[in-house]
């Protein structure tokens, strides 16, 4: 789990004053807000509260984890593919939504099907989705009773390659519910876009 | 130096070796995925395809399965089988079996349903079982049979995953169920892997229900072939002295499906013994299945006795997963010299812990 400002994941921003952060400001001011700019002084007073969060268990959790999608304000368009690895199923609706994360502008259903991966094209055009939102929920579930395990990938892509630096949005599942059972385990997690 | 056992404590123990290797095995695959998010919870309860529960290749070793005329048809992870047999005398003959298709369990992976498709020799390393069997004997109650056997499954006719776009419907419900309420950024960027817990998607099941259903409804062949050792441990003991009636066993069973009703299935299959050479028995059946009951009518060539035996099985659901197996045969048994055709009982229970498609 990535704490604040991690340097060391930068494809993960934890918005940077959780709770934690806040008590460790009263009891030391050298801990300041901070920017996610890995330079020499934000890594050695991230250094710092690690450790003195390293004393408090659970204080190193972020309010948020904000995965940012870098793409480019060109008229080749963001294509999204929903990958699914192994005997099972994944369907899945996308969400495009304004800066303010709550207002749909754009939504599609996509499933991984028979060849375990499925393609859409963004409809709106890049440099109108700087700060937008694509947010999804995935349901899986396994069709063969022998196998419990499979993975489920979202990729996000633009010229063919995939966002710079945006962490895989990977997840390996096991334990999964059979599809005859009517149960599903959901994936429900999200991107922002920035455009360079 | 021969070490001597109880051959019941024997079968028992080798019983439960062959579940805690496959659960350990179970508990390995689980290990070895580095999940970058959370693992689901453990499902309450699972379902499988509960039809055309094959016979166990371990008493098909034995040749004590209540039907000879054996199906074609893809064997499930694990089934355990229980088989009385009323003897001549009058006596019940027990049995165990357990059935485990160890691909899964063993860490094997298969990418997609379109490679299951493209890939048959994946596909039948899936659908590929190991059985294990005792019997009991009736005189002896201390000595035990036992038959290891090997079954793979080459086509199914009736495999969901074997016709393209079955499936469907299933990606259509999950993809109903994603809709609820859009995700939003809040909930998006909240901390955690964004793995939700298990939950029920409405109109799932009828789904995957309708794919199998409509899978049921192909015609084709099903095709497998089995192998097996096997033998005898007088007084229950295991040395070279005590192993007596070893015997082998190979065969190759098809079927040929005509929707989900009606199928008629062939048999070819090689026997050895350590009192008869290699001899060979040949069978056609015709089987009639509903969803909770199957009834089939054979006819088999015997080589060694040079027989025809006619036979009959019925088969009933009597709990999802769980088939209860009553057969009548004719067997071949030397009586003072002469060998006369004679009736054989057999029932057996047939537990597929999965569970089934009833709902």
């Amino acid at each position: 789990m990535p704490w604040c400002g991690q340097p060391t994941a930068p494809t993960i921003f934890g918005t940077c004053e959780t709770h934690a952060d806040r008590l460790l400001k009263e009891t030391d001011p050298t801990i300041g807000s901070r920017s996610p700019v890995d330079d020499d002084e934000s890594l050695l007073i991230s250094h710092n509260a690690e450790r003195r969060r390293s004393r408090r268990p659970g204080a190193c959790m972020p309010d948020k984890e904000i995965v940012f999608c870098m793409i480019t304000p060109s008229q080749e368009p963001v294509v999204v593919t929903l990958r699914a690895t192994g005997l099972i199923r994944a369907g899945s609706t996308f969400w495009v939504l304004d800066e303010d994360g709550t207002t749909v502008a754009e939504t599609w259903p996509l499933a991984a099907g028979d060849t375990g991966s499925a393609d859409h094209i963004i409809g709106r055009a890049p440099a109108t989705l700087n700060h937008a939102w694509l947010t999804w929920d995935v349901e899986v579930c396994s069709i063969h009773p022998g196998q419990e395990n499979g993975t489920v990938e979202i990729v996000i892509s633009q010229h063919g390659v995939s966002c710079p630096i945006t962490k895989p949005q990977r997840w390996d599942l096991t334990a999964l519910p059979q599809c005859a059972t009517g149960s599903t385990i959901p994936i429900r997690r999200g991107v922002q876009f920035h455009t360079l | 130096m021969s070490t001597s056992f109880r051959a019941p404590a024997i079968a028992l123990a080798i019983a439960l070796a062959i579940a805690l290797v496959a659960g350990q095995a179970h508990a390995q695959t689980d290990k070895s995925v580095t999940s970058s998010s959370t693992s689901a919870s453990e499902p309450l309860y699972k379902f499988s395809t509960d039809f055309d529960v094959p016979e166990s290749p371990g008493f098909a070793t034995l040749g004590v399965t209540p039907s000879k005329v054996l199906r074609g048809s893809a064997g499930k992870p694990v089934v355990t089988s229980l088989l009385g047999q009323v003897t001549s005398q009058g006596k019940l003959k027990g049995g165990v079996a357990i059935d485990v298709a160890p691909y899964f369990l063993y860490g094997g992976k298969v990418n997609n349903a379109e490679a299951y498709r493209a890939n048959a020799l994946r596909r039948t390393l899936v659908n590929t079982q190991f059985s294990f069997a005792t019997i009991q004997d009736p005189q002896d109650t201390g000595s035990v049979s036992f038959g290891l056997g090997l079954r793979m499954v080459f086509v199914d006719a009736h495999d969901v995953l074997m016709h393209p776009g079955l499936l469907k419907r299933v990606d259509a419900a999950l993809t109903s169920c994603s809709v609820v309420r859009p995700v939003t950024a809040d909930e998006a960027s909240a901390p955690g892997s964004g793995v939700g817990k298990e939950h029920a998607c409405a109109g799932l099941a009828d789904s995957v229900q309708s794919a199998k259903d409509a899978a049921l409804l192909f015609s084709g062949w099903s095709i497998a072939a089995g192998a097996g050792l096997g033998g005898f441990l007088h007084s229950g003991v295991v040395s070279s002295d005590s192993l007596g009636d070893r015997r082998a066993r190979i065969w190759l069973s098809t079927g040929y499906s005509w929707g989900k009703h009606q199928e008629v299935l062939m048999l070819a299959q090689l026997q050895d013994s350590t009192t008869v050479d290699w001899s060979a028995r040949v069978g056609l059946g015709a089987r009639a299945k509903f969803n909770d009951a199957e009834f089939a009518l054979e006819l088999s060539y015997d080589g060694r006795s040079r027989e025809f035996q006619p036979g009959g099985v019925g088969e009933w659901r009597v709990f999802p997963g769980v088939w209860l197996v009553g057969g009548l045969t004719t067997e071949a048994v030397a009586t003072s010299g002469v060998t006369v055709p004679k009736f054989r009982l057999r029932t057996a229970l047939r537990w597929n812990p999965a569970g089934s498609n009833l709902r």
